[in-house]
């Protein structure tokens, strides 16, 4: 069993990398809000996430050798730590189901019509249960594998709506209030960016520790970057109202590649890559569910759980977000809020226990050493 | 081996679901609509939904596969309902995903445009790179009309809008930039126009693309002539003048001479003076020769100085008109003035934007245009004796 | 039946009765017994006269012998002692088990009463094939060797070619029944010893009675069993083992077949015959290129075709979409009913050819696919587009040198075929994603199956997926153990 294998820093920064790269450009919600200004909320995002990532990657460093989840259980006390760790099992659980849901909303708005949700979900729920199923090894090695075709195809579309873009779409330039910038910043820690924090149950897997943080950090830029390259490129080909009207502008924006005069709507097969390319944020999720669940409910052989687990999962997306207003309501309205716990809160603490806590455990070291 | 079973548990579940999924169209049952005509009877408030669809003529006929045209139109109470009435008189599924063209009857255009623009970017099936164009009178009789070539209407109209950027007469928009110029309300923009006339040739009528059509606040306003569409295409999107190339009389010391230009650089300014707003237009023109009646020596390089100072002025003269017209008579916006202050003056907008109609009628517009003839042809002058 | 090891006595009466009590029921075990003069024998000759070379048993050995008796000078026992250690190679049996084993591997057995040892000696007698040129893996430029089912015809052909001491080898001895040996192969300086232990474990836990082909070691040493893929590469090129030991790997010879194993073997390796080793450069990498094209096809070609005229259709060109309408109309079946027909078909087809002597199959080929193919398209059971889908993904997939990789592309994609009739492009990419996650987590005797792909930088792998011109390609050692 592949359990415990490791995996390098390379893999780590590529997972992240689709992990947050994959929904992130499906609605663009928060570009649809603050449109031109968007990057100041997408910088003032990314950082505070990264930040809370480094606060994760500190608490890792100090103690080597134990798992995020051993860690909570180190400061918090036992009990303590199982609340906590089952509110990232809950926040999970919200965010693999709304993945889940925008995945099958996608295909049944704008390619398969007819399809029923449940059908596509349970494709989905095949899928990620078996890549769940061959653990961390094998996902990191099959985004290395897919990461070069998605680039490819980014690349290829992105040469393509360039062409349609004339004028700079991000002018005029500091049009929004500060509120709206910040709210935007809110709403990117959120969904795209915050996301990234559940990466903190997983960097006890990862080779060299010491050089975590940058492996977290350029990926988390980078696809930092790509959103609001994704954005300008949009809002430059489509022009302000319709990105504001299309329910996926990126799409939309796909749409506009041809070759040629007769070579048209070449998206399918961008968007046939870019499904795969989600699937890893619903694949990581539950994989880092089921290790966090392992280690709350004391299960030693967590492989026998893959399959149930991802059928939670597969039940939570099917009888949440109905309908698709449910989903943009529940990521504007509820999901800003909620996610500041797992994503700000804890992680504070989390630092700040470890800071307070680094002494003692230092000099208690020294006390054994003699002795031992 | 857990894995193994699932897949294969799997699979032969997903053998009983192939063929079931409710998304599947076969070719052998489409009927591929490739134009669409839109309608509206103000009194009647009903709105009728023409397609012209291509299908195969004979199934399991001939070896080679004939395809025939077929129109048709529904009418009802709202588009979609009329979309879904033209079934009872479809034999097979309709498919909208080829369908290059909308044409809107004028009357739709002018009294039920928000409906029309709603629709189709609203709907998945529609491209949002199709081109909607607006017919003089009703657009179901467009459809009905014999091409001139015998070619497919759809294939013919390609032809036209392909044919525009070489004599700028037509501007044929496409229904993205429709959807993202619609809901402003400051700007207008100009789509083809299409309309018929008697061919000489034939006992029937033949289709014409020429002209435009403006559309200001979400509906039909009026027609454009061929000059103005020059105009509108000149000083629009570096993708549409890139590519054009428009021909042109010159009358120089009693010659009369014809060339066409490209267009090198097309550059608008605006520009805030004192809370006034300005605008200054720069176009640079490369000339090719076409011909001329008399002989002229080109040799001299004060001579083409000369003609290309006139050629400028001609041209910067019926800017200029084609401006007036816009700025005077129609009072809309087709060039995106607005957007510039939008995008470069946003302070001074905010003070504009309020009587932005009685504002844009008296801005002032300079144009200046520069000609430089670049290619004289195969030959330089007809012989001099 | 398994008993205690039983040891030879000195008296060869007694032998040769134990002998002949084993191979009781055996008409063709010969006993020859020297005698000096009338008495008991001196000595006996026992063998399997199907087996061995009983001309040259008469003409060397017995003659030898007998020669040597006539000419004696010390005990008729030391006489033929001493002969028979002139003969050359001889193997000391000390227990009856053996010399049973000796028997059954074409050899002659000695018994000379009063030494309680046999003497083996190995007189093959039985027919090989003469080294002829591979019959599978064809060349147009290389080495036109290929192995045979003679083992040590086979190791000849590769010693003579790494004239080194760092070339290892282990024996080994499969089956219980048919004790067939096997031979592992390496090159002590180049090998991963971590895969070498791993391979020597598993080849030690076999357990089977009769091994026929080396397919069956390659069964039962791969990591994945129930994987599609092959993970064990096969052979019947000495100089493609060669290359293989060179870059580290480990080959797997058995006697009585053609076929060697290389382990462990990465899915590029699989996907590239030894030929480009052979070919300028450009031209070789200008073929891995267009292989990886003909793996992509030979995989999704039908499923493709099934997505995009029943789910996609905008994504199909307005001209070819009216071609298509006037081809499919009044085609009775739904595109993935077609499709399943053609594709099955065409593996009906392929298998008749395969099984029928040489030249009926290559007529059947033709006449099917010409007449089965146009009848089809005329008669209005298939559509024309079809039928090139299919026949272009066959000949795609024929084109990947490795038969059973073929076959397992060939295999996979009717469940693609189900997927995307199911879901379009969605499911196919579901299927895609699937087979990646598959390919990643196989391993081959614990090396990563996809190996370059998944190596640490993609300029890496891009080195290792293309070839550099000889003078710079560095030999690049199998990646260690993870």
């Amino acid at each position: 069993m592949t359990s415990q294998e490791k995996i390098s820093n390379k893999q780590f920064g590529s997972l992240v990398f689709s992990f947050l790269s994959g929904f992130s450009t499906l609605f663009l919600i928060e570009a649809k809000l603050i449109k031109q200004d968007v990057w100041m909320s997408y910088l003032l995002g990314i950082t505070v996430s990264i930040g809370m990532l480094w606060l994760f990657v500190y608490a890792q460093k100090q103690y080597p050798h134990l798992s995020m989840a051993e860690i909570f259980d180190e400061l918090l006390g036992k009990w303590f730590a199982k609340l906590a760790l089952c509110l990232y099992l809950v926040y999970m659980l919200e965010t693999g189901g709304a993945a889940y849901r925008a995945l099958s909303f996608f295909y049944t708005t704008a390619i398969l019509p007819n399809t029923p949700n449940i059908v596509l979900m349970f494709l989905i729920f095949l899928c990620t249960a078996y890549a769940v199923y061959l653990g961390l090894g094998t996902l990191a090695r099959s985004i290395q594998v897919i990461l070069p075709f998605f680039i490819v195809a980014i690349v290829i579309v992105s040469f393509f709506i360039v062409r349609e873009i004339d004028t700079n779409p991000f002018l005029p330039q500091f049009q929004s209030r500060a509120s709206e910038i910040v709210f935007g910043g809110m709403v990117t820690l959120a969904f795209p960016f915050g996301k990234a924090i559940i990466f903190g149950f997983i960097l006890s897997r990862v080779k060299n520790v010491k050089k975590i943080f940058s492996s977290t950090a350029i990926p988390m830029a980078l696809s930092g970057l790509y959103l609001l390259a994704v954005t300008y490129m949009v809002f430059g080909s489509l022009g302000f109202n319709l990105s504001h009207a299309a329910t996926f502008p990126y799409f939309s924006a796909a749409q506009l590649v041809r070759f040629g005069e007769y070579m048209e709507r070449i998206e399918i097969f961008v968007i046939s890559i870019w499904t795969v390319f989600t699937l890893f944020e619903i694949i990581v999720i539950q994989y880092i569910f089921m290790l966090v669940a392992g280690h709350v409910f004391r299960i030693k052989e967590t492989r026998f759980f893959v399959f149930p687990i991802c059928l939670l999962f597969f039940a939570i997306a099917h009888k949440s977000f109905i309908r698709m207003m449910d989903l943009s309501l529940y990521i504007l309205g509820i999901y800003p809020i909620s996610s500041l716990l797992p994503i700000v809160i804890i992680p504070v603490l989390i630092a700040f226990l470890t800071l307070v806590k680094k002494p003692r455990g230092a000099k208690k070291s020294v006390k054994i050493n003699p002795v031992g | 081996m857990n894995s193994i079973k699932k897949l294969l548990i799997a699979f032969s579940l997903l053998s009983l679901l192939a063929g079931c999924s409710p998304d599947v169209r076969e070719i052998s049952d489409t009927a591929l609509v490739m134009s669409i005509g839109v309608d509206y009877d103000k009194e009647n408030k009903k709105y009728t939904f023409t397609t012209y669809c291509i299908l195969p003529a004979m199934p399991g006929g001939d070896k080679t596969g004939k395809l025939s045209e077929w129109v048709a139109s529904g009418s009802g109470e709202s588009f979609l309902d009329a979309a879904k009435n033209l079934r009872s008189r479809a034999g097979k599924s309709l498919i909208f995903q080829h369908a290059k063209f909308f044409i809107v009857g004028e009357e739709a255009a002018r009294y039920s445009f928000y409906e029309i623009v709603d629709f189709l970017s609203r709907n998945r099936q529609i491209r949002i790179t199709s081109y909607l164009i607006v017919s003089e009178g009703k657009a179901a009789d467009k459809l009905q009309v014999k091409s001139d070539s015998g070619d497919l209407i759809s294939n013919e109209l390609l032809g036209k809008v392909r044919n525009e950027k070489e004599w700028g007469k037509s501007i044929t928009m496409i229904i993205r930039d429709i959807v993202n110029l619609f809901p402003s309300q400051y700007r207008g923009y100009v789509t083809s126009r299409l309309s018929t006339a008697q061919s000489k040739s034939k006992p029937h009528e033949i289709l014409i693309l020429k002209g435009g059509a403006v559309f200001y606040k979400g509906k039909f306003i009026d027609w454009l002539d061929g000059n103005d569409t020059i105009t509108v295409h000149l000083l629009s999107k570096k993708s549409r003048w890139k590519e054009l190339e428009i021909a042109e009389v010159i009358h120089f010391q009693s010659l009369k001479l014809s060339v066409f230009y490209h267009v090198s650089n097309s550059v608008i300014h605006s520009s805030f003076v004192q809370g006034t707003p300005k605008m200054n237009i720069d176009i640079q023109l490369n000339a090719t020769m076409g011909n001329m009646d008399h002989n002229l020596n080109l040799n001299r390089r004060e001579v083409i100085l000369q003609l290309e100072q006139a050629a400028a002025r001609q041209m910067a003269a019926k800017i200029q008109k084609s401006i007036d017209h816009f700025q005077k008579g129609l009072k809309v916006d087709v060039l995106g003035f607005s957007d510039r202050f939008i995008q470069y003056h946003p302070k001074g907008w905010t003070m504009l934007k309020k009587d932005w109609d009685a504002v844009y009628p008296t801005i002032p517009v300079q144009v200046h245009v520069s000609v430089k003839i670049e290619q004289l042809g195969m030959i330089q002058s007809m012989g001099v004796e | 039946m398994e008993q205690r090891p039983e040891p030879i006595r000195t008296s060869v009466d007694l032998n040769v009765e134990k002998l002949l009590q084993r191979f009781a029921d055996n008409e063709h075990l010969v006993v020859r017994n020297i005698h000096k003069e009338e008495g008991s024998p001196l000595a006996s000759i026992v063998y399997l006269s199907v087996l061995i070379d009983e001309k040259r048993l008469n003409q060397q050995i017995i003659r030898k012998i007998s020669e040597d008796l006539r000419l004696q000078n010390g005990s008729a026992e030391d006489t033929i002692m001493e002969s028979i250690h002139s003969l050359g190679e001889i193997k000391v049996l000390p227990q009856i088990d053996a010399a049973v084993s000796m028997i059954s591997d074409a050899g002659i057995l000695i018994f000379v009463e009063g030494h309680s040892k046999a003497y083996g000696i190995n007189l093959p007698g039985y027919e090989t094939r003469s080294i002829e040129e591979p019959k599978l893996e064809l060349n147009v430029r290389g080495p036109r060797e290929g192995f045979t089912e003679d083992l040590q015809k086979n190791l000849g052909l590769v010693y003579r070619r790494l004239k080194t001491s760092e070339l290892k080898s282990k024996a080994y001895l499969i089956g219980k029944q048919s004790q067939t040996s096997l031979i592992l192969l390496y090159l002590e300086n180049k090998v991963d010893g971590a895969v070498l232990k791993e391979l020597k474990s598993r080849i030690e836990s076999i357990n089977m009675d009769v091994v026929s082909d080396s397919a069956e070691i390659e069964e039962w040493i791969q990591d994945s069993t129930f994987s599609p893929f092959p993970q064990i590469l096969n052979t019947e090129r000495p100089d493609r083992v060669v290359s293989a030991l060179n870059r580290g790997k480990i080959a797997i010879m058995m006697d009585g077949t053609p076929i060697a194993l290389i382990t462990p073997t990465t899915f590029f390796e699989l996907l590239h015959p030894s030929e480009d080793q052979f070919e300028r450069f450009y031209f070789a990498n200008f073929m891995r290129a267009i292989r990886m094209i003909t793996l992509f096809i030979s995989l999704f070609g039908p499923s493709l075709y099934i997505a995009l005229t029943t789910f996609h259709l905008e994504m199909i060109p307005t001209p070819l979409m009216m071609t298509f309408l006037s081809t499919k109309a009044g085609i009775p079946f739904p595109s993935y009913v077609e499709a399943f027909l053609m594709e099955i078909a065409f593996e009906v087809l392929r298998d008749a050819s395969l099984r029928l002597p040489r030249i009926a199959g290559q007529s059947v080929s033709i006449v099917g696919a010409l007449i089965i193919g146009e009848a089809a398209v005329q008669s209005g059971i298939v559509s024309r587009p079809m039928v090139i889908v299919v026949a272009m993904t066959g000949i795609a997939s024929f084109t990947i040198p490795s038969f059973n990789t073929a076959i397992a592309l060939r295999m996979l994609r009717f469940p693609l075929m189900l997927l995307a009739a199911t879901s379009g492009v969605f499911g196919l990419s579901m299927g895609m994603f699937a087979i990646i996650l598959h390919l990643c987590s196989l391993r081959s005797c614990g090396v990563l199956f996809l190996d370059p792909v998944e190596s640490a930088s993609w300029r890496n792998s891009l080195k290792k997926y293309f070839l550099l011109p000889v003078r710079y390609r560095r030999i690049s050692r199998v990646k260690k153990h993870e």
